[in-house]
């Protein structure tokens, strides 16, 4: 045999390179080919607690007993990265049968045809309507062209957590305004090595709410168009506002900058933070953590803005049926379970969620005068939704809002300049 | 033997399969990536297939977008600087391991090792070496006399790169280290021998003998490293998901946010494309330079 020298072909090279196009090549549309066998397929979004998966673990058992025959497999999602995740399943054609889905999504992929309508009042058979009382903003955000594509699940919204030793300590009033959070975070700032208040760059549920508090609107419907708020004079300042606390206030440490939510939460766990602003969710997973924290912290509504407004974002989720489904029936059995009232207030006291459904009887967790009060006034009282849009979701998942804040928080731009950037960016996605 | 069948169509018949994956798994979706780059399509497209043809539309604006122009000095500044870094370092360390000394061996597997983390995960610890508060690096830095205690990595563009750069150079490395040390032990004794006869130092040595001896593999390798780093995806992502304010985009992570964010498709398939083209054309262009090499020996 003739032996060669191995020559490096532009050919191999030229393989090398296709294979290593970055993206994008799974990108086909599917006809959704879904086995009718195997078990139930359900997504379950990870807000961070263990409880959450020991809910699950026997949640499931108990469905698969009372029902014969029915398997379900749950996987947990992080919230973080849901939205890419559903988006590359729809697009592969490997949805789940059942999924939760976050409530500021429904309507996008509603929109799309990706979901089954859910009748919401006829989805527990025979009960007479009205038994059950849903959460309207959460019915609002699952109806697209008057259908309900989501049955509300559970729902919370975020209030203000706070050290109650510290402000104690400082003889300091629990923030009820704006001055007042600046008052107090002053204090804590020049008397304590704490850091005051979590102000992060990376979340968005934390800033938009201020925009209300100010007496502005995030968007507002005109003539069937929605058009962005945020260029208006009471958005800009809410935006200022809140770069400032970090920016020339130095309420949070420099890499705050770059926070999220969880962030935030691991400081205040941490004793690095004096407050923060959280939902009730967040306040078992550190107490939950650090025990020792236990009779230290308090919760309180949001500060309210100049305009006298202490709303908050009525965060939530739905249990939806991606359409498709070969298994309907079993689908439809499994969304009856999950969203039984008693379950529903079960699930949501353990992780620290207001349930979306309510039988009759009021929720213990829910009277005002136990630490986790606030959190349920909040919602009931000072809460909102952000625009039930199909476009929304895109904005979260590209973090539209976020980058342009930490711009502001950076100094690189003012709130004027970013905020005229996300409200043209918002116009072109409404107009299509 | 030797029938007509068996010279004809058996070799064919033999590479059916190899050929089949080569266009299921390359040919098909870059073709399709590339059909995808002159339409316009967004998430109604995923689900029932609607899109529009646009033309030009998508490579219009990769070129009129002042952020999709800004990532592409980005990819290609940040490529280059890893690239140059790994090579420095993998040279570095293949000298070292070409050195006889006790515990090579050893240090040799142990060199493997950033290699084989995966990138994921290599981005989450590294990301937390370089946490403002308790991170490792500057609790370190601190020690070495220069006072990092609090300084934010990730909260501008230049020190959030630096701290990606070095994940992407120590995972990279290993890779090429281990290619050159293969290269500078094939280079004959013999050479080296008659080198030190004439007189020439260690510095002279490595630039008039070992470096040309070991130039074919050098530029085989920096193509290499050139396709990944302009690719370079995990490590970002995980580390500073492109922030703050999107000033640590590279390209790949722009095609991810325009494809599974923003839902604009086509414009991601056109970026896509477009980062391809560059990678392309730098590929064919070392092939010509390692050929000319070859043709001058």
């Amino acid at each position: 045999m003739r032996r060669r020298r191995p020559r490096r072909s532009p050919f191999l090279a030229l393989v090398v390179a296709l294979g290593l196009l970055p993206g994008c090549g799974a990108l086909t549309p599917s006809a959704g080919a879904r086995s009718a066998r195997g078990p139930l397929q359900v997504w379950i979004m990870e807000p961070g607690s263990a409880e959450l998966r020991a809910f699950f673990t026997s949640a499931t058992t108990e469905f698969e007993s009372a029902h014969p025959g029915d398997r379900v497999s749950v996987q947990f999602v992080p919230w973080a990265s849901a939205h890419d995740q559903f988006v590359t399943a729809i697009g592969g054609g490997q949805m789940p049968d059942v999924a939760e889905m976050g409530s500021t999504w429904t309507a996008e992929f509603a929109d799309i045809g990706a979901l089954e309508p859910v009748d919401l009042f006829h989805l527990t058979g025979p009960e007479p309507i009205g038994s059950r009382i849903y959460l309207p903003s959460l019915v609002d955000a699952a109806t697209v062209g008057g259908k309900a594509y989501g049955v509300p699940w559970y729902a919370g919204a975020r209030a203000l957590i706070y050290r109650a030793d510290v402000l104690s300590a400082l003889g300091l009033a629990v923030p009820a305004t704006w001055n007042d959070l600046l008052t107090a975070g002053r204090a804590i700032r020049d008397r304590t090595p704490m850091a005051p208040f979590g102000v992060a760059g990376d979340a968005e549920h934390y800033v938009l709410p201020m925009v209300w508090q100010n007496g502005g609107e995030i968007a507002v419907r005109q003539d069937g168009v929605w058009r962005s708020g945020m260029s208006t004079p009471q958005a800009v300042a809410a935006v200022q506002f809140y770069a400032d606390l970090f920016r020339t206030e130095h309420f949070a440490p420099a890499g705050a900058l770059s926070w999220n939510a969880r962030d935030v939460r691991q400081a205040f766990a941490a004793g690095d933070l004096a407050m923060m602003i959280g939902g009730a969710w967040d306040l078992k997973a550190i107490l939950a953590a650090h025990p020792d924290l236990a009779g230290k912290v308090g919760t309180a509504l949001l500060p309210a803005g100049p305009a006298g407004d202490r709303s908050s974002f009525a965060g939530g989720s739905h249990l939806v049926v991606f359409s498709g489904t070969k298994k309907e029936a079993v689908a439809r059995r499994y969304i009856e379970f999950l969203a039984d009232p008693a379950r529903v207030a079960a699930f949501t006291s353990r992780i620290g969620f207001l349930p979306a459904i309510r039988g009759d009887d009021p929720v213990g967790d829910a009277r005002p005068d136990t630490l986790y009060g606030p959190f349920a006034e909040q919602l009931e009282e000072h809460s909102r939704t952000y625009p039930p849009t199909r476009e929304w979701g895109g904005f979260e998942a590209d973090g539209l809002f976020t980058a342009a804040v930490q711009q502001v928080m950076a100094g690189r731009q003012t709130a004027g300049q970013a905020m005229k950037g996300v409200a043209k960016a918002m116009d072109e996605a409404f107009s299509g | 033997m030797g029938s007509r069948f068996d010279r004809r169509v058996l070799p064919w018949l033999l590479l059916t399969p190899a050929l089949l994956v080569v266009f299921g798994l390359v040919v098909y979706p870059v073709g399709r990536t590339v059909w995808l780059s002159f339409r316009s399509a967004g998430l109604p497209y995923l689900a029932s297939g609607q899109s529009r043809f646009v033309g030009l539309d998508n490579y219009r604006r990769l070129l009129t977008d002042a952020h999709l122009r800004e990532v592409f000095v980005t990819t290609a500044v940040f490529g280059f600087a890893c690239v140059a870094a790994t090579m420095a370092v993998g040279l570095a360390v293949a000298l070292l391991l070409n050195q006889p000394f006790r515990g090579r061996g050893l240090l040799g597997v142990l060199v493997l090792l950033p290699w084989a983390v995966p990138r994921v995960a290599a981005g989450v610890v590294w990301r937390w070496m370089f946490d403002d508060r308790y991170g490792l690096v500057n609790w370190a830095l601190s020690h070495l006399g220069h006072d990092f205690t609090g300084f934010s990595w990730f909260n501008a563009r230049l020190p959030a790169f630096i701290a990606v750069g070095v994940v992407v150079v120590w995972q990279s490395f290993p890779f090429i280290a281990l290619s050159l040390l293969a290269g500078l032990q094939s280079i004959p004794p013999e050479v080296r021998e008659a080198a030190r006869m004439d007189g020439a130092g260690p510095l002279q040595m490595l630039r008039h003998v070992t470096l040309p001896m070991l130039r074919p593999l050098l530029l085989t390798l920096i193509v290499v490293s050139t396709i990944w780093d302009f690719k370079i995806f995990d490590q970002v992502y995980v580390m500073t998901g492109g922030g703050p304010y999107r000033s640590t985009e590279l390209a790949a992570v722009t095609v991810w946010r325009e494809a599974f964010a923003r839902l604009h498709l086509g414009s991601a398939a056109a970026l896509a494309v477009a980062l391809f083209a560059v990678l392309l054309v730098m590929t064919i262009g070392y092939g010509r330079l390692a050929r000319e090499e070859m043709a001058i020996r």
